[in-house]
């Protein structure tokens, strides 16, 4: 039979798959080419024309040499041991397919795909190892059920050999027992199972409450956590957020106070401030104590209480396709709404807004920003504030190398080598030095490059802006930022390492600029003021624009479709978080939850009304309620009476027959369709085609007690109902007794 | 109809393999993970909620069993109708539940069940359950269970339907050694012999007078010459030969000498008699003799000798049905008539005890079958070297012994 025949090709297939799935997962070509090429070669050494298997002792011996190795990988890499699970169920699967295969067989087989996925699952969130896990789901319900359906037809045929007595020379064959268009049936069967389960499962994705238990299996490998566009830190020493991907990660619309786009980009979004310095090329924000705004929804919110000159600014909205903390903003933002979220943190020392941790992920917002606000805005903004003490508390860079070249550069360019004294000079002394050390670091002596691989990761004196500044000379955003930074440091001027994305590409069709993760970009911020905070970018602008404006090849625009839609399941299936569950519950209620309220409010004002009417008092609750549940009762009893009359009606075939006969049948005969529930009850259900007497002369051989019930029963039913007797109340009584006794006998609760 | 659910071990398996990919979905807040769970749990509900859908709707009906046979296949048939419009059916199991009756069917056979592996919507299908009998008897059946686990094997779910019928296990038949039934016959190799009743064979009978239509070849000239007016010549019926078979159970089971040189019992000696009268009327049958049978000591009515199909199914049938725990009834003894033109065999399980004054009439015990069965008839390779142990198996006195 072609459909129990196509069972082993596809198990197989299921296998392969989940070999291949979690090998993507850990993106290990080598692995995917060995493991893959072997299980291939089973398939022809065991299924093929000469059909050998693995000797049970070779297998053994290979699964003893496995576990071996797996005991030295162990060893070698401890903290992953979710790996070497892997791997070990990789190798395992392998030998088995190697093996003979029973049904048992099958089913070890399977557990092990299924244990690949679930570890590939729980390590990687790639777009490409989630389609492979949708095909695997899809193709093991059918692999499953025909595993079901192969695995009969063997147990069958071994029980039926078994219950051979030994010596026959000959037993009847086992054949399926099918009706026609068995494959179309099996199939559309498979396909509706898959789409209810489909359904089902993704009922449960979306109801399974989110945000319990999180975190409380720590070892568990956390690379497919949540998956958050931005992390507000700069390790130059290792790891860097600056990457050529072309996955969009928000879109954002830039209008005037009257509503017209602004086009004039690059526009310099700030997502964090990076104001400490920590050894190693580290720059990390200084946990300030922010500020809770308590925002309306859908409405401005400003950040700071009496803000003047409010006419002035510009309004980003902005579309977030990843999860972000943080949220970027152009200039200096003064109010802020969004539609989900309530309350905001602001940082008036970095001028940052986040989202309050607790909070789910963050779909859209608005911001109002100010390009040049006034001298009472900043220091509205700064709710108080004090930079100094900020500036005196926080850790900065040191290097007396580093030094000496800043004085150099101030002495070259015929600035002062020292802070002025005078605190009026300062802010302007500040924006000099910080410019003649970006036009430093712009110069040609510096190359911007994302190409490190060169550069030692062991940086000499374990500092890698040393490094980039006298030695390699070549670097990102990152390290021209820092080098800047690190100057303006070293001389004692106020300087902040920012972080966030630059707006390059415009789409025009729906006027948003399009943000993606190589946007991302570094820059400083050099205290220029009291509260006035001035940027500089010492990344080559010629090669920023060059890098970040690049018009779309074939190859990008592929990979931008590819992005997309990477970014739209990330966004919208491995995103989902607390947040959008409220979001969608909000959306799926439709207003039920006010309507069912307003209801009950309408029936509590009723009762009171009617209380008050008829001065009932408080007791008066009890007797409507009593009513109430009296009513309850009766449109209950009724049903069921319905129910009753229309399975007389229609397993004693009274349709024919009407007026006070009918009647009279509808009222008296329900003790036999009582018999009727009680034997089927009871394991013993008279087949449809057999007459009441037939079947209870039956009965007689094997439930002798039971069938002298049925008997006196039937012998009532068959006077009222064929010989026309009313039923007098001996009959009626001796019937109900017979019914309770064969109620007790077999043991059926009536 | 009783439905059940019932779970096992892959069931057990399966929710802790749900709880288990739970645990870290929520740990990581892993949404692939949260699907994975969420396609285990569907897996689970439509576990439990197909078999129950399909059970619904099922019409399940055994159809009457023929008689079996002891050694040879009993098929069990099942009629299935779906009676559902739109719902296939998958990976039905029927089986005939264990009856707590002393004539129970499995008390002479090994369980069996059908297996239907799918059924259209509004399809009837048969579903047969081949049983091997393995002693002769009434065998009664009185509960058939249904059972599906589809679609994923973690739920079973059944319902017994009940519906009572009976069928016979004949005795087992053994092959006779080649001579041995011209051998009970009296009269000669021929065994055909004048019937009393007129008929179309070649024997003369008589004469009577002519009446329109009467062939002219059947008109006798001389003697019509003689008497002046037509008279036609009357040929007699053959008659073929006839074996009359008596199993004589008079003496109760406790009763009997066993033979403890063969490491016989009383009861298996009994048995080995019931199948030697059951191999000889067949024989007897197969060769064209009208077979009778008397069973003195049981009650039963002594059946007359005919020669046809259904006669001999009622004689297998008397023979399956004698219950030797019953008391025996040794007052009645069994009324052989001298004067009946056929061969006599008579059949003892122990000791022969004469019965008749004829000297023509051959006595056995159930120990002859050793020497006059050649081997079992049907697929079996069973011989006669190996019957006393195999009829301690068949008696369920222990499978180790074959």
């Amino acid at each position: 039979m072609r459909l129990l025949r196509s069972f082993p090709v596809l198990a197989f297939c299921l296998v392969l798959l989940s070999l291949a799935g979690y090998c993507l997962s850990q993106k290990s070509l080598v692995l995917l080419l060995v493991a893959g090429t072997l299980a291939i070669v089973s398939w022809y050494v065991t299924e093929g024309p000469r059909g050998r298997n693995l000797p049970s002792w070779a297998s053994h011996l290979l699964v003893l040499g496995v576990s071996l190795n797996v005991l030295f990988d162990w060893y070698q890499n401890q903290g992953d041991w979710m790996g070497v699970l892997g791997r070990y169920a990789v190798w395992l699967t392998v030998i088995k397919l190697f093996e003979h295969k029973t049904q048992r067989d099958y089913s070890q087989l399977f557990a092990f795909s299924f244990l690949l996925m679930v570890i590939g699952s729980l390590q990687s969130a790639d777009l490409l190892f989630s389609l492979v896990l949708v095909v695997y789901i899809a193709l093991g319900v059918y692999v499953l059920l025909l595993h079901q359906m192969h695995g009969a037809y063997e147990r069958e045929k071994d029980d039926r050999n078994n219950v051979i007595p030994r010596g026959y020379r000959l037993a009847p064959i086992l054949k399926p027992v099918i009706g026609p268009r068995v494959g179309v049936q099996f199939r559309l069967f498979a396909l509706i199972l898959g789409l209810g389960g489909l359904l089902l499962s993704i009922l449960v994705f979306l109801a399974f409450p989110r945000g319990i238990g999180e975190d409380k299996l720590p070892g568990l490998p956390s690379a497919i956590k949540r998956r958050v566009a931005f992390l507000d830190q700069v390790n130059l020493g290792g790891g860097s957020r600056i990457t050529d991907s072309r996955r969009p990660i928000m879109r954002v619309q830039i209008l005037d106070q009257d509503g017209v786009p602004l086009t004039d980009a690059p526009f310099f979004m700030r997502a964090g401030v990076l104001d400490q310095y920590l050894a190693g090329g580290k720059w990390r924000a200084v946990p300030h104590e922010p500020v809770v705004i308590d925002a309306t929804a859908n409405e401005f919110s400003p950040l700071a209480d009496n803000l003047a000159d409010e006419t002035s600014y510009v309004v980003q909205h902005v579309k977030l396709d990843m999860a972000f903390d943080q949220l970027p903003s152009i200039a200096t933002p003064v109010s802020i709404q969004s539609s989900s979220i309530s309350n905001f943190e602001y940082n008036p020392v970095t001028q940052i807004i986040r989202k309050p941790p607790h909070v789910g992920r963050l779909m859209a917002y608005d911001i109002r920003a100010q390009t040049r606000p006034s001298q009472q805005t900043r220091d509205t903004l700064l709710h108080g504030s004090d930079l100094d003490r900020v500036w005196r508390d926080t850790s900065r860079y040191r290097s007396r190398r580093v030094r000496e070249l800043a004085t150099e550069l101030l002495s070259r360019s015929g600035e002062q080598t020292s802070r002025p004294i005078d605190p009026r000079m300062e802010w302007s002394w500040n924006r000099r030095a910080a410019d003649s050390f970006n036009r430093y670091l712009r110069s040609s002596q510096f190359t911007y490059t994302l190409d490190l691989s060169d550069v030692s990761a062991s940086a000499p004196d374990n500092d890698p802006i040393a490094q980039f500044l006298f030695d390699t000379k070549k670097g990102h955003c990152e390290y021209f930022a820092s080098a800047l930074a690190a100057m303006c440091h070293t001389v004692g001027i106020q300087a902040r390492l920012v972080i966030g994305y630059v707006a390059y590409e415009y789409n025009e069709s729906t006027r948003e600029y399009i943000i993606s993760e190589s946007n991302a970009h570094a820059w400083v911020e050099v205290r220029t003021g009291s509260a006035t905070w001035e940027a500089f970018d010492p990344t080559p602008p010629a090669v920023l624009s060059a890098l970040h404006d690049v018009p779309a090849s074939f190859p990008d625009r592929v990979q931008r479709i590819w992005s997309n839609l990477e970014n739209g399941i990330g966004s919208n299936f491995l995103d989902f978080d607390a947040a959008i569950q409220r979001d969608l519950t909000a959306l799926m209620d439709m207003g039920w939850t006010d309507r069912l309220g307003a209801m009950w409010q309408m029936a509590r004002d009723w009762s009171r009304r009617v209380n008050e009417s008829f001065l009932l008092g408080p007791a008066g609750y009890i007797w409507m309620g009593i009513v109430a549940l009296a009513l309850s009762i009766a449109v209950i009893a009724l049903i069921k009476l319905m129910r009753r009359s229309l399975a007389i009606r229609r397993v004693l075939h009274l349709q024919h027959l009407s007026g006070r006969e009918y009647q009279r049948m509808l009222r008296q005969l329900g003790f036999y369709i009582d018999m009727l529930y009680v034997l089927k009850k009871g394991g013993h259900g008279k087949p449809s085609w057999q007459p009441p007497a037939l079947f209870a002369d039956s009965l007689t051989g094997t439930k002798p007690e039971v069938a002298e019930c049925v008997h006196v029963i039937t012998d009532i039913f068959y006077a009222s109902r064929y010989g026309k007797q009313p039923l007098t109340k001996l009959h009626s009584q001796n019937a109900q007794e017979s019914l309770q006794q064969l109620a007790s006998l077999l043991h059926v609760k009536m | 109809m009783i439905q059940r659910l019932r779970s096992h071990l892959p069931f057990l398996f399966y929710l802790g393999l749900t709880i288990v990919i739970a645990v870290p979905a929520m740990s990581n807040q892993n949404n692939l993970l949260f699907w994975v769970f969420g396609v285990l749990v569907a897996g689970l509900t439509l576990s439990i909620v197909i078999p129950f859908w399909m059970l619904r709707g099922l019409e399940i009906r055994r159809l009457d069993p023929q008689h079996g046979a002891v050694g040879e296949p009993l098929n069990v048939r099942y009629v299935v109708k779906n009676r559902k419009w739109l719902v296939p059916v998958f990976n039905l199991h029927l089986e005939d539940q264990p009856l707590d009756h002393p004539r129970s069917w499995q008390k002479l056979m090994k369980p069996a069940r059908a297996w239907i592996m799918h059924i259209g919507p509004g399809d009837s299908v048969h579903g047969d359950a081949v049983y091997w009998p393995k002693r002769r008897g009434e065998a009664r059946f009185c509960q058939v269970r249904v059972r599906t686990s589809f679609p994923f094997g973690l739920v079973k779910r059944t319902i017994t339907v009940a519906q009572d019928q009976h069928t016979l296990i004949f005795p087992r038949l053994f092959e006779l050694r080649r001579g041995l039934l011209s051998s009970l016959t009296p009269i000669g190799l021929l065994g055909m012999r004048v019937s009393q009743h007129t008929g179309s064979g070649d024997d003369y009978y008589g004469l009577r007078e002519y009446r329109p239509g009467d062939s002219l070849r059947r008109i006798a000239w001389k003697r019509t010459a003689q008497i002046g007016e037509l008279v036609c010549i009357e040929h007699a019926n053959p008659s073929p030969p006839k074996i009359r078979v008596v199993l004589d159970l008079t003496t109760p089971t406790d009763q009997l000498q066993s033979s403890r040189a063969e490491g016989l019992s009383g009861k298996q000696l009994e048995e080995m008699a019931i199948s030697l009268a059951a191999s000889i009327v067949h024989a007897a049958h197969e060769s064209g003799y009208e077979v009778g049978l008397s069973l003195p000591g049981t009650g039963v009515a002594q059946i007359a000798m005919r020669h046809s199909k259904w006669h001999v199914n009622k004689i297998m049938a008397a023979l399956a049905s004698i219950d030797l725990g019953a008391q025996r009834i040794v007052s009645t003894g069994p009324t052989l008539l001298d004067a009946e033109r056929a061969g006599l065999v008579v059949i003892s399980p122990a000791r022969v005890t004469p019965m008749t004054s004829r000297e023509d009439v051959l006595y056995f015990t159930g120990l002859h079958l050793k020497t006059l069965a050649v081997g079992a008839l049907g697929w079996e390779t069973v011989t006669y070297a190996s019957l006393p142990a195999y009829e301690s198996v068949m008696n369920g006195e222990g499978e180790e012994a074959a």
